[in-house]
């Protein structure tokens, strides 16, 4: 659907799975092709892990098919599947040294010592884990083990592998380094990587695609920057970065603009959607904090200086007071109420010592309305 | 710090003795155990080492005057075979305990959460029962003339009926039952406690059913194994209650010769010495168990 002409190498038909009560994956349809790192991202319990695992045959779909290089794979064993994993503990046998870890696979499809020696060097040294080769996996810290992890998998060559929140119990700046490796290693290697996680932030570092999945279904697949960018419903919009959304009913549509009308404040989105939207739909508007723009004169009447040449008409500007000053590290988070549309509470980016200025200060945040995105559902 | 406390508490101490503090708090928790082991177990141990060196004289009375004459009487065939015997019932009642206990203990440890406390009660329950009680019920179940022979001749399927008792069989199938739950219970807590995404990540790396359990579950689960092996061995070696009911005279077990000796030939200093070699004999076993499983269990492939 996105690249025609190419197979996609994993194709999931509406796939369903309950467990008792619990319907957690709610017919999830998706293709994955060769070679891209694909995630699927979502809060714990969005059946997100429950899709991995019907992927790697750990789960039989109740409902719909799941195509392996255009096969279905249905009743297929996770043995018969030429799909290796990454488990979330892990999974390193115990009692076995590192070596014998990662030559598993091998030594199960009854490859000769000869061939797989080699290979598995080699990925150990991909991972950079020779040196620890007849270490029992207690002896290595959770960073090495989760090296020999990903060696263990990808040593099998498989047509895609599957990760489960493989960096969920490192620290954190181990975790960003492991990020960056592992996107380097998926390049090298040009294998398909199905990534689960939970965190956001993971989930646009690292993928090429990203599927954001709540309560059992999709509710987005796009790339990083588009996901972020152009987020398409309200759990999208709050579940990736920070945002602020504003309910308003819509006025006015010119081309892509539509002007929303939120308590008596006059604000302007852009929609995406081909289809315009009906004068007095009920909508939302997100905008990042980064974008908003803090002021203690109305840049209406500045005039050009704080619009950057952009005319008035594109700009949103809302009085508001700064009630709260949040350091968070590189910058300070602003918490505005607004004047205007009194139940609002902003969030705005800025230097600590601006912000701090600020406080308690009646102010104008204001933003170019191209960077508010309409969001409909 | 512990030095200078203890100077500051005993004054002038010019010569540096470094005895470390006696911890009173921990010696009185361990006091009743060791009272018990003291007095229940080493002691008696003890007195039965010594007097397996005594003689009995007409009367029955013990004297003391140190010599092996009692071991040098149990090299005999007679005595040789029994201790075999004793041996080879006890490892088959192992051998079985394991076919039988292991897939049951698998089972129990694969169960919802809810019922594993149940399946474990069952698995017990016996217990609560007499073993005399439970020995005469299979008995009943045994005889020539008991509930299996009659079965099978109703349904026609033998006419005379078989000899079930006063056989090595009927003392293992004994032994097997009383003491199943000794490998059941070692075997589900180590089976537990495995890890099972670690069998997931054998199948993910392509090993079937069979060569997961070989090289994942079999391994993982061998301290299981070895525990559950020491505690029914031991007892199937020394028992005498179930030779002595289902076994008849010519299935004798080592246990039967010291309670003879005992309680009918009233030779106690014969009775200490046979008791003493299957004390070494069961400790040898063991020793030679545990050195050839733990191999196995490093040697992985």
């Amino acid at each position: 659907m996105i690249c025609l002409g190419r197979q996609a190498i994993v194709k999931l038909v509406d796939v369903a799975k309950r467990f008792g009560d619990v319907e957690a994956v709610k017919g999830i349809s998706l293709e994955i092709f060769q070679g891209e790192f694909i995630t699927f991202l979502g809060p714990s319990g969005c059946g997100k892990t429950t899709t991995l695992r019907m992927i790697g045959g750990f789960e039989e779909p109740d409902h719909g098919d799941i195509l392996l290089e255009g096969r279905s794979v249905r009743g297929t064993k996770p043995f018969e599947r030429d799909v290796n994993t990454v488990f979330q503990s892990y999974a390193l046998f115990p009692h076995m040294n590192v070596f014998e870890n990662v030559s598993f696979g091998l030594r199960m499809k009854k490859v000769k010592e000869k061939t797989y020696l080699p290979k598995v060097e080699e990925a150990l040294n991909l991972v950079k884990m020779s040196k620890y080769a007849d270490r029992l996996p207690k002896q290595l810290s959770g960073g090495e083990q989760q090296r020999v992890a990903v060696a263990r998998a990808i040593v099998n060559n498989p047509r895609v592998l599957l990760l489960d929140e493989p960096l969920g119990a490192l620290d954190l700046k181990l975790r960003k380094q492991m990020q960056v490796e592992l996107k380097h290693l998926q390049k090298k290697l040009g294998m398909t990587f199905i990534y689960v996680t939970h965190d956001q932030e993971e989930a646009l570092v690292m993928s090429d695609r990203v599927v954001v999945i709540n309560a059992g279904r999709v509710e987005q697949v796009d790339s990083p920057t588009e996901l972020y960018r152009f987020p398409k419903s309200k759990f999208v919009a709050d579940f990736i970065g920070d945002t602020n959304l504003l309910e308003g009913t819509v006025t006015a549509t010119e081309g892509s603009i539509v002007s929303l009308d939120c308590q008596g404040t006059t604000l302007r989105a852009l929609n995406r959607a081909e289809d315009s939207l009906p004068a007095g739909k009920n909508a939302f508007l997100s905008i990042r904090p980064e974008e908003i723009a803090v002021t203690l004169d109305s840049p209406i009447s500045k005039g050009t200086d704080l619009t950057k040449g952009l005319g008035l008409k594109e700009l949103n500007v809302i009085p508001a007071v700064i009630e709260e000053v949040i350091f968070v590290g590189a910058l300070a988070r602003l918490i505005a109420r607004t004047k205007s549309v009194s139940s609002f509470t902003v969030t705005a980016h800025a230097p600590l010592a601006v912000g701090n200025s600020f406080m308690g200060r009646e102010v104008y945040l204001s933003w170019d309305s191209e960077q508010s995105v309409l969001i409909t559902e | 710090m512990k030095n200078t406390m203890q100077s500051a508490g005993s004054g002038a101490g010019s010569n540096k003795q470094h005895k470390n503090r006696f911890d009173w708090g921990k010696l009185f928790l361990g006091l009743p155990a060791t009272i018990w082991f003291l007095f229940l177990i080493i002691l008696p141990l003890l007195v039965t080492l010594a007097m397996s060196f005594a003689s009995r004289d007409a009367y029955g009375r013990i004297t003391y005057d140190w010599n092996i004459g009692n071991y040098v009487r149990f090299i005999d065939p007679l005595y040789l075979q029994i201790l075999w015997r004793s041996f080879y019932i006890g490892l088959i009642t192992v051998i079985i305990c394991i076919l039988i206990g292991y897939p049951l203990a698998y089972f129990i440890a694969r169960s919802p959460k809810k019922m594993k406390p149940v399946y474990l009660m069952l698995v017990i329950a016996p217990f609560w029962i007499n073993l005399l009680i439970r020995a005469y019920g299979w008995m009943i179940l045994l005889r020539y003339e008991g509930i299996i022979n009659l079965f099978l001749r109703r349904i026609g399927l033998i006419e005379e009926p078989l000899q079930l008792m006063y056989n090595d069989g009927a003392v293992i199938v004994g032994l097997v039952y009383v003491f199943l739950q000794f490998m059941v219970l070692p075997l589900f807590a180590t089976i537990d406690k495995m890890d099972w995404t670690l069998l997931e990540s054998a199948q993910d790396l392509g090993a079937k059913p069979y060569n997961t359990f070989r090289h994942i579950t079999l391994p993982l689960t061998m301290p299981g194994i070895i525990g559950g092996s020491i505690l029914t061995f031991v007892p199937a070696f020394g028992s005498f209650i179930i030779p002595r009911i289902l076994g008849g005279s010519q299935s004798l077990m080592i246990g039967n010769i010291i309670e003879n000796q005992i309680k009918v030939a009233r030779n106690w200093p014969f009775a200490s010495s046979s008791a003493v070699i299957l004390i070494i004999a069961a400790l040898i076993g063991m020793i030679l168990y545990i050195r050839f499983s733990g191999k196995a269990l490093i040697g992985g492939d």
